[in-house]
């Protein structure tokens, strides 16, 4: 007799059927013969507590026959115990957006993240794209083998088409995003074949991201992919799919824009005129206006704004042979200004021509439109800007609206030396001229960027200086942050130097 | 009966009050914390208040930073409202707060407990306010009065004699139509046994409402609950004839804690985990320990009343040089601390067991001499995590494995730990291990402060 059959018979009820009596001839069969019981149920209980310790006093745990044999090959040292404590704060939600400058300052080290932050990582890194390359720097062979294991994480570990085009297929929105958005960086050809692969059954609001998508690492490669988007029944997919062919010198709908503008446009004594052509239908499939609307004037405007957005920069230099600050004065004094300076600027934008950029933003006074081509600039010629602005404004650094407070607290990328220094000196030249006012409060969040930009020679000064500077009362609420920021990114590289 | 009920009601208060006097001249405001920012961490309860603990770990979030002799203390203030008032005392850490938080301890004691470690010189000396009664640990209501014991024995009575008629009334129509009653016909015997103050076994009760679920041997575990809650209710009739540490373990399964050994153990206890349940209008924390030389588990076992405040002696991660006096019982696990030389950090985990079927074997082994054994702490090292049919199992390099809880979270990492192979602590319950900790980083890492990956 055992547990399971008394079980059975419990199964019934002991109206309907009498518990199986104990049979055989072994000890704990002994011992069951002499349990009595009035009533039946005292009796079954009782077997079944004997039954079920002797059961349970025999049971061995289950084993499995295999070998364990997929461990991490021999890895790179993890990080310093103090280094690990800081990674812990950060996933824990404390000054996160420096992740990437640790993963990075780690990986240069030679490095790894300890193997109990990994799973977190690379959560992280799924949703967040910028912290990928970061990580698979810095994750090492521990890492890539745990992200062998969930298919979640397999961005981590190489890339395959076959893999890819899985997980691109049963994903959710914000990690096929981040899928292909790692795809179009490592192989673009790879990114392109995985969208054609899906693209006939998208939804609509689907399209528009992934063809958003492709201007990583576009090229001419994605151009007959591109001219058919521009049949496609959205508007929006139409726009972008012909925003993105403007970017390629060469494609055809660049050839079709510079044909059409050749006649439209005239530059006499520094001003632009403009000859506006007939609508066709070519130009309205290359995103040209907007058919919908009857008003001609502004029918006209969101024409010219269209055809030189999707120009071709070389156009305007080759046509006229003039520099790009000649073309942008030139557009200034245009009846038509505003429509060619909105052209101008999502060209330049667009094409990501940092020395247009640096001409507009010389030309036309600060505006949160002329703010968009900032990211387009290179280094040196923010630097050129910034000594621009720098040398010309006398406005106090601290009071509300200063072009060079805005234009820095935009600079998301690592600041020069020169961007620096220029920052420090100027909130030194006007802390004493601050007086009882409260600063403007863009100072703080420009403050945190520059902390968590400024190069890594530069945060003994910067703690330094802004230390005395949070002295003052009306400057302690904007520099608490950003000096915790400093101290903590101070601490973290030293740790991981150490 | 009764004169062995008498005897064993709780005592241990004068012993534990004198060690606790001690404590607080040791470890107050004037010495060095002895936890560190991690184990503070790890009484959060959700790893989204580990953020914002963080977060109020700053001194300009704060009004009237102070301390006296036994704790610190602060305010929040809030625009039209009153100050949120939170007060943390050091020995036994108590963190109590006047905020909306469903949580003990919440966001706010967390963060200025954290503040008191990281920056203690932002902290002033001060009178303590009216506002705060340092808390002590509040145990088991005492029964005073021998007419106490007697109308509680005559409860206890009446209430097994109930579960008696229950229990055969359930088997009369069989298992199979157990398995279709609702969950208010658990509930209702299980609130009945409350009232007669039989709260362990109620637990019981509603825990047979689970074992009905699907699978296809339920009934063995279900008649097997049955029979050990009948194994009892015989104890309990036959108490008078019972030997000693019999009798102990059947009072202790009723919820009536044993008298306490005369024989105290020293050693080097390791805080391995904490394990907090809440029953009714009280919490019941579990604190394990585990002896370095004697190589045997403990338990602190803290009741508290009431939600806002949590009490606890000591956190997980910590070694303490303590004599530990444990209840009599054939499996002796639970204990209470006498006196108390030292908290120190450990260097490295306790020495563990590498073999899960020997491990097992410890648990069986006390399984057979006290059924009503519920739980068991079990410490293993040289093991790993892997997936197998789709659940977490914890594996050891013969291959024998046990399973962890269905859905568990923290599986990730242990088995992103288990690259270098495993130390991990943890309690089983016959059927599956329930992690609690593990060692990562040179110390000890509580497992649930840890955010959860499906």
């Amino acid at each position: 007799m055992n547990l399971a059959k008394l079980a059975n018979a419990a199964l019934l009820g002991t109206q309907r059927a009498a518990p199986p009596s104990p049979s055989g001839h072994d000890a704990v069969s002994s011992l069951l013969k002499d349990i009595k019981g009035e009533p039946i149920e005292n009796k079954l209980l009782s077997l079944a507590g004997t039954l079920s310790l002797y059961e349970e006093a025999g049971t061995t745990p289950p084993r499995l026959k295999r070998v364990i044999h997929d461990l991490p090959p021999q890895d790179k040292p993890r990080c310093r115990v103090d280094a690990a404590k800081l990674l812990g704060r950060m996933l824990n939600g404390q000054h996160t957006e420096l992740l990437p400058e640790f993963l990075t300052a780690l990986a240069e080290a030679g490095q790894r993240a300890p193997e109990e932050t990994l799973p977190l990582l690379l959560d992280r890194a799924r949703n967040t794209y910028h912290l990928r390359a970061p990580l698979i720097s810095a994750m090492g062979e521990t890492g890539r083998w745990l992200a062998r294991q969930n298919s979640a994480w397999h961005f981590a570990d190489g890339l395959t088409f076959e893999r890819v085009n899985a997980d691109w297929k049963t994903n959710m929105l914000l990690a096929r995003q981040g899928i292909l958005k790692q795809v179009r960086t490592h192989d673009a050809v790879m990114g392109l074949e995985l969208i054609n692969s899906t693209w006939k059954n998208e939804s609509p609001t689907d399209r528009i991201w992934i063809i958003k998508a492709l201007q990583l690492n576009l090229s001419p490669a994605d151009e007959p992919f591109l001219e058919t988007a521009l049949d496609d029944r959205s508007l929006s997919v139409r726009k972008i799919a012909a925003e993105l062919l403007s970017v390629l010198p060469e494609s055809r709908l660049s050839k079709r824009m510079t044909t059409l503008a050749e006649t439209m446009f005239e530059l006499r004594e520094a001003e632009l005129f403009v000859d506006f052509p007939e609508t066709t239908p070519q130009m309205t499939r290359d995103g040209v206006g907007h058919p919908l609307w009857n008003d001609r004037e502004k029918v006209l405007a969101s024409q010219l704004t269209d055809i030189v957005s999707l120009l071709p920069l070389e156009f305007w230099t080759r046509k006229f042979k003039a520099t790009p600050a000649t073309i942008l004065e030139a557009a200034r004094a245009s009846i038509w200004s505003k429509s060619l300076l909105g052209g101008l600027t999502a060209a330049i934008e667009r094409q990501a021509r940092s020395d247009w950029a640096l001409a507009l933003l010389l030309a036309e006074s600060y505006n949160t439109q002329t703010l968009r081509v900032l990211s387009v600039l290179s280094p040196a010629t923010m630097d050129t800007y910034i000594k621009h602005l720098h040398e010309t404004l006398n406005h106090n650094l601290l009071l509300t609206d200063n072009p060079l407070l805005k234009v820095m607290g935009r600079w998301l990328q690592p600041w020069s030396e020169t961007l620096s220094d220029i920052c420090l000196t100027r909130l030194q030249l006007h802390k004493d001229h601050a007086g009882n006012k409260l600063p403007d409060i863009t100072l703080e969040s420009t403050l945190k960027t520059f902390a968590r930009f400024c190069p890594r020679s530069f945060i003994p000064r910067a703690l330094e200086e802004l230390q005395v500077l949070s002295q003052h009362d009306v400057f302690r609420k904007a520099c608490f942050e950003p000096l915790q920021i400093l101290f903590f990114r101070r601490a973290m590289l030293e740790e991981v130097k150490s | 009966v009764l004169h062995f009920l008498l005897r064993t009601r709780r005592i241990p208060s004068r012993p534990l009050r004198q060690s606790f006097t001690k404590l607080r001249n040791d470890f107050t405001t004037n010495a060095p914390f002895p936890y560190t920012s991690e184990q503070v961490l790890g009484l959060a309860q959700h790893d989204y208040q580990v953020k914002t603990s963080r977060e109020l770990a700053a001194a300009h979030r704060w009004q009237n930073l102070s301390f006296d002799d036994q704790g610190i203390w602060a305010e929040i203030p809030i625009k039209d409202k009153p100050a949120i008032q939170t007060n943390v005392c050091l020995t036994p850490l108590s963190l109590g707060c006047t905020c909306v938080s469903y949580h003990a301890p919440c966001q706010h004691a967390l963060g200025l407990l954290l503040l008191w470690l990281e920056h203690p010189e932002v902290f002033t000396k001060k009178e303590t306010p009216n506002w705060i009664t340092w808390s002590e640990i509040d145990e088991v209501s005492e029964i005073s009065e021998a007419n106490d014991v007697q109308q509680h024995y005559k409860r206890i009575e009446t209430g097994l004699g109930e579960l008696e008629v229950w229990l055969f009334d359930l088997l009369r129509s069989g298992l199979e139509v157990a398995r279709g009653r609702p969950s208010a016909y658990y509930q209702q015997m299980a609130d009945r046994l409350v009232d007669a103050g039989l709260g362990e076994v109620a637990k019981d009760i509603r825990q047979l409402a689970i074992l009905t679920a699907k699978h296809s041997r339920w009934h063995e575990d279900y008649l097997s609950a049955l029979s050990k809650l009948h194994l009892l209710l015989q104890g309990f009739k036959r108490l008078n004839t019972l030997p000693e540490l019999n009798k102990a373990d059947v009072c202790s399964a009723l919820g009536w804690p044993p008298d306490l050994e005369p024989r105290t153990m020293s050693d080097h206890w390791h805080v391995l985990g904490r394990r907090i349940e809440s029953e009714n209008n009280r919490k019941v924390q579990r604190l394990y320990l585990w002896g370095e030389a004697s190589q045997r588990p403990a338990v602190l076992v803290t009741i508290m009343h009431g939600k806002k405040t949590l009490v606890t002696r000591f956190l997980p991660g910590v070694v303490l040089k303590a004599s530990l006096s444990f209840h009599k019982s054939s499996t002796p696990l639970r204990a209470e601390l006498i006196s108390l030389e030292d908290i120190s950090q450990p260097l490295a985990p306790i020495r563990a067991e590498t073999s899960i079927n020997v491990a097992l074997e410890a648990f069986t082994n006390s399984r057979i001499k006290n059924p009503w054994l519920k739980t068991y702490p079990l410490a293993l090292q040289n093991v790993i995590v892997e997936q197998h049919e789709g659940s977490w199992i914890l594996r050891d390099k013969e291959g024998y494995f046990m399973r962890l809880p269905a859905r568990y979270q923290q599986g990730w990492y242990l088995r992103a730990l288990s690259a270098n192979r495993l130390w991990v602590f943890g309690e089983y319950d016959g059927l599956r291990f329930l992690p609690i900790s593990t060692w990562a980083n040179d110390h000890l890492l509580e497992l649930h402060t840890l955010k959860g990956i499906a």
